[in-house]
């Protein structure tokens, strides 16, 4: 977890300087990012053998699509994926998914 | 409800017909704007599921699709081989009906007048539409080999667009007579689903080594090389080690002529005979894009990558398999990818949306045998001219039991996924 946590640190740092993207941090550009992650990724909550990836804390959401982007968390898919989410992107999405609850008659 | 005078009405209507003549748009915006999305499969039901989420109630959505009960191509292969049943990858549309206010309707569209903006369906009524979404995948070009027809299909399914023809090909591997040949002929460029073909040969050589080892396939392609073709070929000697034969045109001189009565398939090389087979032949764009002149010289249906817009009509957009979205491939995942991309452009022109930007993305997992999969997969952005790769990916050939086994256990994950992301 610690490298996840100063990968994270580093991406904030990183993001200051570098980063671009088209449009602002909010909740409306992260559900419209979002409908990438639902081909792979269900919303209701429940397991399968996908993580569900919606009510996360949204440092530990970050965290872990840093390391993807990063390489040091295996998924050929997500890296693929990670690879070109800005601090932006990311922040909206882990803000947009952390609304996002499980529905209570998920089996 | 307060009456209104007459003198009231007067300046109503004075105020009104001054506010048309300095914008049109106030008087547009008393109708609810419609999007009408032909085809219910992979691109269709996302485009109207991304159109009615995004809009709440901002927009009419009407979804013609005939069928009422839809069986998806991909996982398709794994039904044929025993892995999944059959109703496992059927789906209603009940959910977008009633979750998301979807009207379902389940008729044929038969023509689109472009000019009145209207679809016409098989019955005759007409659809009014502000923006039309054109998903019908695709429509096969039997004549395109010689002796090959829609009535060779029983003796010969293609079983190229799922449904019962998977059943009736299912049946026919599994009551081959003992030790016979399984002839497989892949379609040429450019097809849905390239890594089908060897996925389906890897699933029905799966059945015969369970149930009739002796027997034998051969795979009679149209084309010098396929999809994932190192990870197929290694895996067949892996796990069906001399079952499987390939051969390229330039072995086999190309199919020269079927026969489904003789159940003969002849080539330059020579005539094969078949005990089952499956014949897939060159795939062209569901029939509704050309008759509503939507494709090119190639029979495929240019679009604008940023908004999936057809070049013919920009009140259209054409996704899926009938569009030419170089450089992705024709596949479920991509249809959904381009769905939602239509979706955002054909909200945003009807309502002012925001829209940020158009990414797409896929992945193609495939099956080679029990807990043995393989992917592909890459990002793409939509380019001036077409759609751009920004990454990819594939398996690696010296992979382990393990990782092949979670990369088979992923694609189960992705599948209920996305038929959620498809049909609610």
């Amino acid at each position: 977890m610690i490298y996840m946590v100063r990968s994270f640190a580093l991406t904030l740092v990183f993001a200051l300087y570098s980063q671009s993207s088209i449009a602002e941090v909010s909740l409306e550009y992260g559900e419209y990012l979002a409908s990438e992650c639902t081909s792979c990724h269900l919303l209701s909550g429940k397991e399968s053998n996908i993580p569900s990836i919606i009510d996360w804390d949204p440092e530990s959401f970050i965290a872990v699509l840093t390391a993807y982007k990063d390489k040091e968390l295996e998924s050929k898919v997500m890296q693929n994926i990670a690879t070109r989410l800005g601090a932006d992107e990311m922040t909206s999405l882990a803000q947009y998914f952390a609304t996002i609850k499980p529905k209570e008659d998920s089996e | 409800m307060a009456k209104i005078s007459r003198r009231k009405f007067g300046q109503l209507a004075g105020a009104s017909a001054a506010v048309g003549a300095i914008g049109a748009p106030t008087l547009l915006q008393a109708a609810t704007p419609k999007v009408v999305v032909i085809g219910g499969g992979a691109g269709g039901a996302t485009a109207a599921r991304y159109v009615a989420m995004g809009s709440k109630g901002a927009i009419e959505v009407t979804l013609i699709e005939p069928t009422k009960k839809y069986y998806t191509c991909f996982f398709s292969n794994l039904y044929l081989g025993g892995i999944r049943d059959y109703e496992s990858i059927g789906h209603t549309y009940d959910k977008l009906a009633y979750d998301h206010g979807i009207n379902v309707v389940h008729d044929w569209a038969v023509s689109v007048d472009r000019a009145k903006k209207m679809v016409v369906l098989s019955s005759g009524a007409m659809v009014p539409y502000d923006r039309l979404i054109v998903s019908p995948g695709i429509d096969l070009k039997y004549e395109a080999i010689p002796g090959y027809s829609i009535e060779s299909t029983n003796a010969m399914p293609h079983a190229w667009k799922s449904g019962s023809q998977v059943q009736l090909l299912k049946a026919q591997v599994e009551n081959m007579k003992e030790g016979g040949t399984f002839v497989m002929v892949p379609p040429p460029n450019p097809f849905r689903c390239p890594p089908g073909p060897y996925e389906r040969v890897s699933m029905i050589a799966k059945i015969f080594k369970e149930k009739n080892p002796t027997a034998k396939i051969v795979i009679l392609d149209q084309k010098e090389k396929f999809s994932k073709q190192g990870l197929f070929q290694a895996g067949w000697e892996t796990h069906y080690d001399g079952m499987i034969e390939w051969l390229a045109p330039s072995v086999h001189g190309g199919i020269k002529k079927i026969d489904h009565r003789a159940m003969t398939i002849e080539t330059d090389l020579d005539t094969f005979q078949a005990d089952a087979a499956c014949v897939v032949p060159a795939n062209t764009s569901g029939k509704i894009a050309s008759i509503a002149g939507l494709t090119d010289d190639s029979g495929w249906c240019p679009i604008v990558p940023a908004t999936m817009q057809s070049t013919m009509d920009e009140n259209i957009h054409v996704i899926g398999d009938s569009s030419i979205a170089k450089s992705m491939p024709k596949s479920g995942f991509s249809a959904n990818s381009q769905a939602k991309v239509a979706a955002a452009a054909a909200r945003s022109a009807l309502t002012g949306s925001k829209v940020f930007g158009s990414k797409f993305a896929n992945t193609c997992w495939s099956l080679i045998a029990a807990d043995d999969g393989i992917k592909v997969g890459a990002a793409y952005v939509a380019g001036d001219k077409k759609i751009d790769v920004t990454s990819k990916f594939i398996s690696k050939g010296d992979e382990d039991a393990d990782t092949r086994k979670a990369t088979y256990e992923e694609s189960v994950g992705w599948y209920d996924a996305i038929s959620a992301d498809m049909f609610g």
